[in-house]
């Protein structure tokens, strides 16, 4: 990103960031504030994106702290990120067909599932994700797509 | 199987949100905002991220700017086009199932 409110340029950010926070850091960079529950009649969802101009302007190198999650999901396949961890479902043959835990700063290459060794915590992140599928509609697909 | 279906390795659409300074209007400080999405780009293709490939205008942008190495978009194109990045949404709360 590149423009005013880049107050070093060439400079990195490894803080974990999201397609969703664009919309925030527009609206952000345009001095435009959020509708709320509706625009002109219409129904509109709260802003899930978190603005990245505090990342811009070198004031901090984190977007979404570690107590907040973003999750995703597709064709099956689910997954949290929250602070160091991912929680990850991968459809059989790709996976076990089951949530695996991942420390990410540790295990980048997500090697060595620790749903054996940290229970708590992948329940949690199971919670998580639950309340998140509820919240959004997420419609998972009935059968495995990628069944031979 | 796609490599694009596995949600582990995002699929990588580049994102450069160029914040461009507006000089028609002096008391309006609000900048104009371009936004470029590239389809089926690995991060990695592109000279700033290491790539082989000459791209001097993003090279420019890249010196003049911040890069970020742990964006990334929806695992599919069609939820990240339709509503991540315009509502900041999740695109299951637009009723958007990606299709196969």
């Amino acid at each position: 990103m590149a423009g005013p409110g880049v107050e070093k340029p060439g400079t990195r950010s490894d803080a974990f960031a999201h397609v969703m926070d664009i919309a925030a850091t527009i609206l952000d960079a345009s001095q435009t504030p959020h509708p709320g529950n509706a625009y002109k009649g219409r129904k509109v969802e709260p802003l899930r994106g978190v603005s990245l101009s505090r990342v811009l302007k070198g004031n901090t190198d984190v977007v979404h702290t570690d107590d907040t999650a973003v999750s995703w999901e597709l064709f099956g396949m689910r997954a949290v990120r929250k602070g160091d961890f991912k929680l990850l479902w991968l459809v059989e043959p790709f996976g076990p067909g089951d949530w695996q835990l991942y420390n990410l700063a540790k295990d980048p290459g997500e090697t060595t599932d620790l749903s054996g060794s940290m229970p708590e915590l992948r329940s949690e992140m199971i919670g998580v994700w639950n309340q998140y599928s509820q919240e959004t509609g997420v419609i998972l697909p009935s059968t495995n797509l990628f069944a031979p | 199987m796609h490599p694009a279906f596995h949600p582990t390795s995002f699929r990588i659409l580049l994102i450069l949100l160029t914040l461009i300074a507006n000089p028609g209007k002096a008391a309006d400080t609000r900048p104009n905002i371009l936004l470029v999405v590239v389809d089926d780009m690995g991060y990695s293709d592109i000279a700033p991220f290491g790539g082989e490939i000459d791209t001097p205008n993003l090279d420019d942008l890249a010196r003049a700017g911040m890069l970020f190495t742990d964006f990334h978009t929806s695992a599919s194109c069609s939820p990240t086009r339709s509503t991540r990045f315009q509502e900041g949404v999740h695109n299951a709360e637009r009723r958007h199932q990606p299709l196969r």
